[in-house]
Formats: C-alpha cells, structure tokens, sequence
C-alpha cells in the first residue's frame, strides 16, 4: 500500500479524468475561454473582445465596433469605449464617436484623452466655429491637455475670418522660439495682401488689360490688350472702307472682350484673394505638421 | 497487474485524451467554417468574411486557412472588390495543399485581373504557369483564359489565335474573328483624311460629318485662294488660318470616329460574350 | 514570421474598403455596359433643351471639326453653357469672354492646375463673382475630374 507507485497509478484515473474534463471545459488555450457555461466558445465575451481587439488593430475598425458592440453593455470598460469612438472617427461616423467622446470626456479614465480627441477632431476637419463653441461653453475640460486645448482655440482664428483675439495672450502660449513665427502667421492674417476688387474694375475699364496687370496677371492682360486693341482697329478700318457688316461684327467682338475684359479683372482680383487665403491656411498647416502639434499620444493601443 | 492496467491507460487512453481538447476545438472551428459558408452561400459576403476572420483569428490548427482565405477573396470578388479578392487568393495559395488547388488559386487571380482589366497582369501569370512543369497536364485550360485575357486587352486577333487553338469552330474563336472583322483601320482613316477632307469620317460610316468637314475645308481652302488672288494679304491669312485648322481637325475627327467605333464593336463583344456565353467566364 | 507579417499587412491594407458595409456587386465586362445600366434619366427642361441644343449644334457644325484645340477642362463651350446655367445669360456671356480671352493666352503653364486627362482644369464656379464658390487649387496639383 505504501509503494509509491501503486499510489500513483491507483490515482492515475482519477488524473487523467481531471485532465479530460479540464479539456473539455476549457477546449483549446487560444480561445481564452473561462467561461463554462458558454454553449460556444467563439462567442464568450473573452473571445469576442479579444477577436475585437485583433480587427481594431488591422484597422478594420467597422467589423471591431460590431463586435465590441456585441458584448453586454456592462463589460464594456473605458478602454473598449475609447476604441469604439476612436473607431467611429476613422470610418468617419462622427457624431457617433462625438457622443461617445463627450461621454467619456466627462467621466472616465481617459476623460483627458477623449476631452483632447474631440477638440482634435473638430480643428483636423476644418470645423473651427464648432472648436470655439465648445471651448466657450466649457462644457468639458481637460486639465491634462489644457494648454494644448488652448492654442487650438487661438489657432483656429488664424484659419476663418473671425478676428483675432488680443496678440499677447496668443503668442504667450507657445513656446519662446516659435513667438516669432506664430506672430508671422497672425501678422498675415490681419494685413492680407489682397488686391482690391474695385480698383481691378475701374483699371480694366479705363485700360482694358491693367485690371489683369494689376492682379498679376501678366500673359491675360497682354492678351486682352492686343484683343480689344484688334477689334477696334478692325472695326474702325472697316468702317472707313464702308464694310458695314464686317465692321458692326468687329464693334460687337470688341465691346464684348471689352466687358468680358472688365468682368475677368473682379474675378481675377477674387481668385487672388481666395490665393492669398489659401496660401496663409497652407503654410499654417505646413508648419503645424512640421512641429508635430497635436500628435495622438495615447493610440497605443496595439503596440 | 494493476499496475499493467494502469499503463496501458497511460500508454493507450493519454495521448487520446490529451488529444481530446483539440478535438473539442475543432468542432467549434468546423462549425464555425460550415457557419461562414452558410452566410457566403446566402450572399451576406460582409458577414462571411467577418466570421471567416474569426475562423482564421482562432483556428490556430491552421486547418481551414486555405479554405478560409479562397472564401474571404471570393466573397471580396462577389462584392466586386477585385483588389482585395486578388490579395487573399494571393494568401490562400501560401496554404494550398496540393497542386490542384495552387492552380485553383492562382486561376482566380488571373480572372480577377481580366475583370478589373489588368489583362496584362494576368496574361504574365499565366505565361509564368504555362513554363511551370506542375502544371503541364493544365495548358487547355491556360490556353483558354489566355484568349479571354486577349480578349479583355483588346487584342482581338491573338485572342482568335489562342481559342483556334483550343478548337477551329471555338465560339470565342468565331466571335474573336468577327470583331477583328468588324473593326476599322485607324491609320488607314487618318491618311484618307490627309489626302482628301472628309474621306475618313465616310470611311468610318459618319457621313454627314464627313461631308460637312469636306464643306468647311472646301470654303476656306476657295477665300483663302480668292483673297490671296485679290491681294487682301490679311483675308488670305486669316482664311488659310481656318482652313489649315479645319484640314487638321478633320483628320483627329476622322482618328476619334475610327477608334470610338472599334471600342463599340469591342465592347458589344464583350457584353455578349457576359451574357450570352455559356463556357467557363471570369 | 515573414508569412504572418505578410498577412498583416495584407489585411491591414484591405480594411479601408470595409469601413462601410457593402453587398453584392455587379461587374460589368465592358465599362460602356455600366454606363447604360446606371445612366440617371435626363432633366427635361425648356432652358436646359435650347442650350443642350444649341451647344450639339455647335459640337457637329464647328466643335468636332476643327480639332481638339481647347486646353481646357471643361471646354470653352461647355464653360458658357455651365456658366448660362449657373448664372444668367448675360453673366454667362461675359465669362465666356474672358475664359475665350484667357484661351488666347499664350502663357498658361503656372496659373491653372491640371485635370486628370491632362488638360488645365479651370471650373466655372470661380467666376461667378461669389468669394463663397471660389476654390482654390494650386496649380501644382492635378484635379480627378
């Protein structure tokens, strides 16, 4: 009786017993699964979340948020509802990860992160006016990423037509050696170079061409000048050789480039406009890009 | 002889029993591949694909990952999202077992290539099967998706070439044969052009077109000699101006007529052969 | 491991095209087929007739036979005729003047930026005297139109 291995062998049933069942509760490691009453193991909260996981990683973000949405509402922590809004921001469902944002903005472990994400997303879309009023509001905040919070709200006056805010208390927020250039951009924002609609009207009508050399255009005004400069020669030769018809087609071609000439130069000077606009947005957001404002610090969730 | 029992349990019944979580595991694994070809059949292919990565996400056996990836890239391929199906073929054919199903594969990575018209792509592969010795007893078949290869490059007459070899009364032979029939001579419309205003718009069958560039190269060619003859320097210039504009356009146009033509006598092939055919299609 | 990462990467690169749910496709074998299918019904409208007319009579007469001159995209007369749609006649009449003056420009090479099919792509809403239409594009870019 006391020969240890009878003893081994009298419990060797027993043992594999033990391990038969554990195999059959818990059928295969990879599947995580720890849960015994599950019918099916691919379908364990554990799994789902884990297969979830796996798809939010690939970026296949739609079938992830379909699958974290299939757990019960009480299993899903703050990481998997930062995921699924985040998620919803890259397939471009914005108001459905804004409303997951807020949320968690007001209360969550990643109420900083999410509070960031929802000034980040609307100042990355463009969408300024919505920046400001949830910054005026202060509806939600972050003490974490206040700073930064801040100098999206300074910067997206420098991006519409809003006027700016009061110089210092905008410059102050940045660091010393990029004063000089934000104050560059700010400088460009209040005394655009922009060419006056008016003054290209009444240059083109006093001397068809100088509208369109004074938008800079150079190849169009010598074109409308030998143009216009044409059809009025013509008319005038053919009037004086009594071509009537030819020189009534001539008058009309004339008068036409003439006013057509005139209405080029207030599109001209605006398109210059829209240019100078376009050029101070461009470079603003060059230089953002290049000092890596706003960079996502905390999507690190599948390093 | 307890102990002679109890080693035959161990030496018997363990690796059975050990065995038997995977086994348990593969259950779930089959029925989660007979669940996805389920949704494939009844053409939720967004779904199928979703439980196929599942399957593929758990199988870790890696028994279903051919299957698993051919269904994914034919449920992409269903949906006409050729890039992706391409792209799973392509991995399926790492987990091919055997040379029947590498050329299974590969095949539908040539078709998809003839329907998303990268023929060109899929005639190189097919080229690279045909020099491949696995394949020896598979040329019939490289031979015909050769020709619809052709057919796709808009490469009528080697497309002829490839079914005549299949068979001489091939339909896509025949119908090959047609196009290529069918078609107009681009150069030869552009040099008819040339020579006389007009002709090649005729030749392409636009005759209204054709007569009025004729009427327009007529009339300026007439004033630029009329105001030339009666020393109006400026008429005679602005005159052969229009005249030598029209001259040129006449032979673009009778160019673009040309080649729209063929790409309508292509296309009416192409749908045909979509809806008409009744042989093996991409 | 080379495998794996290959799939990874793989995958990773076909998830864009499932970020919205999609169903079973049609793929036509000639492109000419497709348009027949999806080909929306035509607006019957008397201003919009007279000026599709008008723009065909100018295509068959004149248009399509004196050559592919224009560097334009759209062409100088499909300008007018977007340009009549888009404003009035007579505002419409007077961008056409100035696009046909800006046509006899020699030097355009830096000032527009180019369309897909290679021509200069010059869109009419920028000339309608509205700052709100106005989009810019460099010229560096090229347009997908």
């Amino acid at each position: 009786m006391n020969n240890p291995g009878l003893t081994i062998a009298r419990f060797l049933p027993i043992f594999l017993l033990i391990i038969l069942f554990s195999s059959a509760v818990y059928p295969y490691s990879c599947l995580y699964t720890e849960n015994d009453s599950a019918e099916y193991p691919l379908a364990s909260p554990q799994n789902i979340i884990c297969f979830a996981d796996y798809l939010y990683c690939q970026k296949d973000y739609l079938r992830a948020i379909g699958e974290y949405e299939r757990i019960a509402p009480a299993l899903l922590n703050d990481t998997i509802k930062f995921k699924i809004a985040l998620g919803n921001k890259y397939i471009g469902k914005i108001s459905q990860s804004e409303s997951l944002l807020f949320l968690l903005g007001s209360s969550s472990i990643f109420s900083n992160e999410a509070t960031l994400e929802l000034f980040k997303g609307r100042f990355l879309r463009n969408d300024f006016t919505g920046l400001r009023n949830l910054y005026d509001k202060r509806e939600i905040t972050s003490a974490k990423y206040n700073e930064k919070i801040k100098q999206m709200y300074y910067l997206s006056f420098l991006f519409d037509e809003v006027p700016l805010p009061g110089h210092e208390s905008f410059t102050n927020l940045f660091p010393a050696t990029e004063r000089k250039s934000i104050l560059e951009f700010i400088n460009r924002k209040e005394n655009p170079e922009y060419k006056s609609l008016w003054k290209a009207v009444m240059l083109s009508a006093l001397l068809p061409g100088a509208g369109k050399f004074y938008t800079e255009e150079y190849g169009d005004a010598i074109t409308i000048a030998i143009v216009t400069g044409l059809s009025g020669y013509l008319a005038c030769d053919n009037f004086a050789s009594g071509h009537n018809f030819r020189a009534i087609a001539f008058t009309g071609l004339g008068a036409l480039f003439y006013a057509g000439n005139i209405y080029g130069s207030a599109a001209s000077a605006q398109i210059y406009n829209a240019r100078v606009k376009f050029n101070l947005t461009s470079d603003l957001k060059l230089y953002l890009n290049k000092n890596n404002y706003f960079l996502p610090e905390y999507e690190n969730f599948c390093k | 002889m307890k102990i002679s029992v109890n080693k035959f349990l161990l030496v018997i019944i363990l690796p059975v029993l050990l065995s038997s979580g995977e086994l348990c595991a593969q259950d779930y694994i089959k029925e989660q591949y007979d669940y996805s070809k389920e949704l494939f059949k009844s053409e939720q292919y967004f779904d199928a694909i979703t439980e196929l990565k599942r399957l593929l996400f758990f199988d870790k056996s890696g028994a279903y990952n051919f299957e698993a990836n051919y269904l994914i890239a034919q449920s992409y391929k269903s949906g006409a999202r050729l890039n992706d199906a391409v792209k799973y073929f392509t991995i399926s054919q790492m987990y091919a077992r055997n040379d029947s199903l590498l050329f299974q594969a590969k095949l539908e990575v040539v078709k998809c290539n003839i329907l998303r018209h990268t023929a060109g792509q899929s005639l190189n592969l097919l080229n690279q099967l045909e020099r491949d010795e696995h394949f020896s007893n598979m040329q019939r078949e490289i031979i015909y998706w050769k020709g619809w290869s052709y057919m796709f490059m808009d490469m009528w007459d080697e497309a002829s070439l490839q079914f005549g070899k299949i068979s001489d009364n091939h339909p896509l032979k025949e119908l090959s044969d047609k196009v290529v029939k069918d078609k107009y001579s681009v150069s030869f419309a552009k040099v008819i052009s040339y020579i006389l205003p007009g002709s090649g718009q005729i030749y392409t069958g636009e005759y209204l077109s054709g007569l009025m560039s004729l009427g327009w190269a007529g009339l300026f060619g007439c004033l630029s000699a009329e105001s030339f003859v009666a020393d109006r320097v400026f008429d005679g210039f602005i005159n052969s101006g229009l005249f030598l504009r029209f001259h040129h356009g006449n032979i673009q146009n009778a160019e673009k007529f040309a080649v729209e033509k063929n790409k309508r006598i292509s296309d009416k092939a192409l749908i045909y052969v979509q809806y008409n055919y009744k042989g093996p299609k991409p | 491991m080379l495998l794996y990462s290959i799939i990874l990467f793989c995958s990773s690169l076909s998830a864009q095209t499932d970020w919205q749910r999609w169903e079973k496709a049609y793929i036509p074998y000639s492109a000419s087929d497709d348009e027949v299918r999806t080909k929306p019904g035509r607006e019957r409208k008397y201003g919009n007739f007279v000026l599709d007319g008008s723009k065909k009579l100018y295509n068959f007469f004149i248009s399509d036979l004196d050559g592919d001159n224009c560097p334009f995209q759209p062409s100088c007369s499909l300008f007018f005729i977007q340009s009549v749609k888009l404003t009035d006649i007579f505002q419409g009449a007077l961008m056409f003047a100035d696009r046909f003056t800006r046509d006899m420009n020699l030097i355009k090479i830096n000032h527009y930026p180019f369309s897909r099919n290679g021509r200069l792509y010059d869109p009419v809403w920028n000339y309608t005297l509205r700052q709100e239409n106005i989009k810019f594009i460099p010229c560096t870019e090229t347009v997908n139109e």
